[in-house]
């Protein structure tokens, strides 16, 4: 029996292991729904490319961990991450080291496949932070009564055309959309096609009502297809006045006319009295379609995505700068995996894109700025200021002004704005 | 007071008689308040007695309405002070006390009173004014630009404040004292704080007593504790917090709620001090306060999600007045090379610019207050094109420009434009005073 002195195996758990896997991290995050065959079936092409770990108790799983590979779009290009879900521990098995048994195996092994970040979602704030992830993202839910009067259309999108659609309209068509729509997205996560199947619908998945309707929306520019959005309106009525709410579950586009487009008539149905948009990330330009700001009403404000660097010039490399820096940056990492000095150099690329190129060279010279890898991942995607971290003693500047130069380096605004998925 | 501009002329009339923007003295002042307070739905009357203790700043402030026969319908009121911005200040005109006569309006009231007063600033040198608006659609069309915002944080405790802290936070001393106390040295930390974050407005000394409660304010409950906070290192004071903790008592336990009224700290050590304490007074069961976005609440606790926006707004609104000023007044945190056309639907600053951030040796260029910029009039093809409120609205570097142009706000000509200029305009406080209304 593990107990709290007995070394802790982490295994990797096989196909004959699937159900039992589901069943306990189902259970552990509190799903109500029994787990059967057919919700391994659903998850069955994603489980079989990812990597599925946990540790046995006589003959029990008592904890789960699952980690799959993916591309990550960064500032200005993209990057190679560990995706990292199911993480639960039994409850009668905590404090005695399996989670961090489970995720330094993990880490370690991303590190040496060469993979350069790796992204979780955490259930709980305070867990990850030990093992260097930082809070990199934020989503918001927004919520708009409507009717609202909306700032004229800018040039463009009423050259958009929008049509009435359902969730299966879109299946070939919304995954060449929400890549492109992500690129723009630092953190943004990649879509298989057994993701797209459940999302929209086209396969069976046990739980869910077949015969709701999904409705959606489908944008064109031309002959091009820029733009969806996919939503539910719950009918309801009060002294013969329409007060029904219309949940935008996800709206993403290839164009920023198409996504105004987008919003502008998910804003403008008839007999809706509110809207609601929920896991819309920070860089959201809602409020500023609106006459009226102040319609736009955040009712909740959350961390969604960390990141942990693994490979510091991995990682820096992948990425654009927003400014020109020359900075030499010492990292800590507890778990030892990007320990390191480097001269951080961003310059422009001379390729007329925007952003700066940037090289990272180990170096023995005095660090500018010293951190642990923690700071640096939640900076990493460009949302985060490092001046916070800084504030918070948790970046040390050797150099006066060093920590607002590479602040402002890494500090980057998203070129698009589509819905954030979970994973 | 300035000197009176020509009286404006309004496109409409009451009664026949042509309508004019004038300027109102002293003897007005009584009818100002009685008219703006009313506009503006404050349920008190205005008496005498409302006038000594604002008296003194009137007397700086300049005052103009529509007069109707005898009857005032409309207010307006501006002054000078100095503002923060990135890496700097500028002195701005405040505007305030803006009201219409619910029964005179849609008859160009505002618009003459605004335009009389921004060209009277303009033409007096002013770069910029700036004000906080009763509903967010009205002043966009004066080029008026939303800059700065507010988050209201819920923390339900209890929330423990601790992983990380601002190195020096222990060796903060803070104790508990009452408003009055911080009057002598309130005043010169809100001073250091506001100089950190773009935006803040400069109070003045009656101000500082109306807050504090060390005079008398009609209508103000006078028996009501007002309990403060104090942060020392040694014998400097770098931090105050001001708060309202009325007593709620169910079921035999304790549910009250802290409002804090004011943060202010003049370092991060400071301001963690602060919040350490303000989340531990015992007996309270949650914390709430409106703070600007900078604040640096949620990295101090050990559980970042105890913390809950449960309410973000508007807060100051931005015009440029002068923009080849206003852009050389400020400072920069990239380098860039961009020409800006501006437009201006008021005709007060539009025009074509080069602005040019240098970076000035990039392997010693750190230079912790920011980059200065050269601009100049040019004729150049510009790379950028935006209307003024679209440029206010970035100039104190906490709007993003490319989130603007995304919502087809910006027209740019040259790839890459608008992020280089919005990388460049960006500009991350350093202290997160609680923002005040004027």
């Amino acid at each position: 029996m593990v107990n709290a002195t007995s070394p802790v195996q982490v295994v990797q758990l096989g196909e004959d292991r699937w159900l039992e896997f589901l069943q306990r991290s189902q259970r552990a995050f509190q799903n109500e729904r029994r787990m059967t065959a057919a919700d391994v079936d659903v998850r069955r092409t994603g489980y079989g490319h990812q990597r599925l770990s946990g540790v046995i108790d006589e003959g029990r799983l008592v904890s789960t961990f699952r980690s799959w590979d993916g591309d990550l779009p960064v500032p200005g290009g993209s990057t190679s991450v560990d995706l990292i879900s199911s993480v639960t521990v039994e409850p009668t098995h905590r404090r005695r080291g399996i989670l961090r048994t489970m995720m330094t195996a993990d880490l370690l092994r991303a590190r040496k496949a060469g993979t350069a970040v790796a992204m979780l979602q955490a259930t709980e704030s305070p867990i990850y932070g030990r093992f260097g992830f930082g809070k990199s993202l934020d989503m918001v839910t927004w919520r708009i009564t409507t009717p609202t009067p909306l700032m004229p259309a800018p040039p463009g999108v009423d050259d958009v055309r929008v049509v009435l659609v359902e969730d299966a309209d879109l299946a070939g068509l919304a995954p060449g959309i929400y890549d492109a729509a992500r690129a723009g997205q630092p953190g943004a996560i990649p879509l298989t096609d057994g993701d797209w199947g459940v999302l929209l619908g086209t396969v069976t998945v046990p739980g869910v009502d077949r015969d709701k309707l999904r409705p959606a929306l489908l944008a064109h520019s031309g002959e091009d297809v820029v733009g969806y959005a996919r939503y539910t309106v719950t009918e309801a009525t009060e002294h013969k006045l329409p007060t029904s709410e219309l949940v935008v579950q996800e709206v993403a586009a290839s164009t920023p006319q198409a996504l105004v487009a987008l919003w502008r008539q998910l804003l403008s149905m008839d007999l809706v009295a509110v809207v609601t948009a929920p896991n819309r990330p920070a860089s959201d330009r809602l409020p500023e379609l609106l006459a009226d700001r102040r319609r736009a009403i955040q009712t909740d404000n959350q961390d969604a995505h960390w990141l942990r660097v693994l490979d510091v010039r991995a990682a820096l490399t992948a990425r654009r700068f927003s400014a020109p820096v020359d900075v030499v940056l010492d990292v800590t990492d507890p778990l030892g995996l990007a320990t390191g000095r480097w001269r951080v150099l961003a310059a422009d690329a001379g390729d007329g894109t925007a952003g700066w190129a940037v090289e990272v060279t180990e170096t023995g010279a005095e660090p500018d700025v010293m951190m642990d890898i923690g700071p640096l991942s939640a900076a990493y995607l460009g949302e985060t200021p490092l001046l916070h971290l800084q504030d918070v003693g948790r970046v040390t500047e050797h150099s006066p002004g060093a920590v607002r130069r590479l602040g402002a380096a890494l500090q980057w605004q998203p070129a698009s704005a589509p819905t954030l998925h979970g994973f | 007071m300035t000197t009176a501009a020509a009286d404006t002329v309004l496109p409409v009339t009451q009664r026949g008689e042509p309508l004019t923007v004038v300027d109102l003295g002293e003897d007005r002042w009584l009818d100002f308040l009685r008219r703006a307070n009313r506009a503006f739905q404050s349920g008190r009357c205005v008496t005498e007695a409302d006038l000594p203790v604002r008296r003194a700043t009137f007397a700086r402030h300049r005052f103009s309405g529509v007069v109707d026969g005898d009857r005032l319908v409309a207010t307006f009121r501006t002054w000078d002070a100095p503002v923060t911005v990135p890496g700097g200040s500028v002195v701005t005109d405040m505007i305030s006390g803006v009201t219409v006569d619910p029964a005179r309006r849609r008859r160009g009231l505002l618009t003459a009173m605004m335009q009389r007063d921004l060209h009277r600033a303009r033409d007096a040198g002013t770069v910029m004014a700036m004000l906080v608006a009763s509903q967010s659609p009205i002043y966009g069309r004066f080029g008026f630009g939303h800059a700065t915002g507010a988050l209201t944080w819920r923390v339900d405790l209890p929330a423990e404040v601790g992983t990380a802290l601002p190195p020096g936070t222990d060796d903060v001393d803070v104790e508990l004292v009452e408003d009055a106390d911080l009057a002598a040295v309130a005043p010169a930390v809100y001073a250091a704080a506001a100089a950190g974050q773009p935006g803040a407005i400069a109070i003045d000394a009656e101000r500082w007593d109306t807050t504090l409660g060390t005079v008398a304010v009609p209508g103000e409950d006078a028996d009501r504790l007002r309990p403060a906070l104090l942060a020392r290192i040694g014998e400097e004071v770098v931090g105050y917090a001001r708060y309202q903790l009325p007593e709620v008592w169910e079921s035999g336990r304790y549910r009250s709620e802290l409002t804090i009224e004011d943060l202010c700290a003049s370092t991060p050590a400071a301001l963690a001090a602060l919040w350490r304490q303000l989340l531990g007074i015992d007996l309270v069961a949650t914390v709430k306060a409106t703070r600007p976005a900078s604040d640096l609440l949620p990295e101090l606790l050990v559980d970042r999600r105890r913390a809950a926006v449960v309410a973000q707004e508007d807060v100051y609104w931005v015009r440029l007045l002068d923009v080849p000023a206003a852009l050389a007044a400020r400072r920069y945190c990239a380098p860039v090379d961009v020409v800006v056309e501006v437009g201006d639907p008021l005709v007060l600053s539009g025009g074509r610019w080069r602005v040019r951030v240098d970076d000035a040796g990039l392997g010693s260029g750190h230079v912790p207050g920011g980059l200065p910029a050269e601009i100049s009039a040019t004729a150049a093809a510009p790379d950028v094109e935006l209307d003024v409120a679209t440029l206010s609205a970035t100039y104190l570097g906490e709007t993003s420009l490319v989130r603007l142009a995304a919502a087809g706000r910006v027209v740019e000509r040259t790839p890459g434009a608008v992020r280089r200029f919005g990388a460049a305009l960006a500009w991350e406080p350093t202290t997160s005073p609680t923002l005040h209304g004027f």
